[in-house]
């Protein structure tokens, strides 16, 4: 019934490698609301290698 | 469903909280027990409400001495931090999920994985005569809704 432990090691530890939150923070998020933050990360990412090799 | 917070929209003020503590956003679920939960002096408690769970709620039981023991404990740990009130408890832990019916846990542990994964209460389901599919709502029934 639980979300998977290392998947959530995963996206606490890309949160914090982006924006630099605190753990504490991170941890609090509700499942929805940090895989939210988590795609909205990839986005930004997508866009600023995209930017960063002229495509 | 509920969400409660100072950025969440109809944020109210919760009971005992002191300005300027910064309080985290939450949704909450009502649910009502297909049985209840009997407490020590026989009263029977069936309303309640469960909260989502965080990153938190799934990595705290984990280091439960009694989940690396057993893990089919780990849901009663879970349900015990998720589960925000029930009927008049005073208050709602593992102890208290440990005493449930075994149908009421299986309920629980359902409207969970409903919540968290679905973001709702309604399960799609299909007849087993006619297997016409349609949704079913796990939260139980209230007065006015069908």
């Amino acid at each position: 019934m639980t979300y998977a432990a290392d998947r959530i090691e995963e996206e606490v530890a890309y949160l914090a490698y982006h924006f630099h939150w605190g753990m504490d923070d991170i941890l609090d998020l509700e499942h929805a609301d940090r895989r939210a933050y988590v795609a909205r990360t990839a986005t930004l990412v997508e866009q600023a290698e995209a930017k960063a090799t002229g495509r | 469903m509920r969400r409660e917070g100072p950025a969440g929209p109809g944020a109210g003020t919760v009971p005992g909280a002191v300005t300027g503590v910064r309080e985290p956003l939450r949704t909450e679920f009502e649910f009502e027990l297909p049985r209840g939960f009997v407490d020590e002096s026989g009263t029977v408690h069936r309303n309640g409400a469960m909260r989502l769970a965080t990153a938190r709620d799934e990595l705290v039981p984990l280091r439960d001495v009694r989940v690396r023991e057993n893990p089919a404990y780990l849901s009663v740990v879970l349900l015990g931090r998720v589960i925000t009130r029930l009927g008049t408890l005073g208050s709602v832990h593992d102890g208290t999920v440990e005493n449930m019916f075994a149908s009421d846990l299986a309920f629980l542990q359902d409207f969970y994985r409903q919540i968290n994964a679905e973001g709702h209460t309604r399960a799609a389901v299909a007849c087993p005569h006619c297997s016409e599919s349609f949704e079913v709502e796990l939260a139980g029934s209230r007065l006015g809704e069908s």
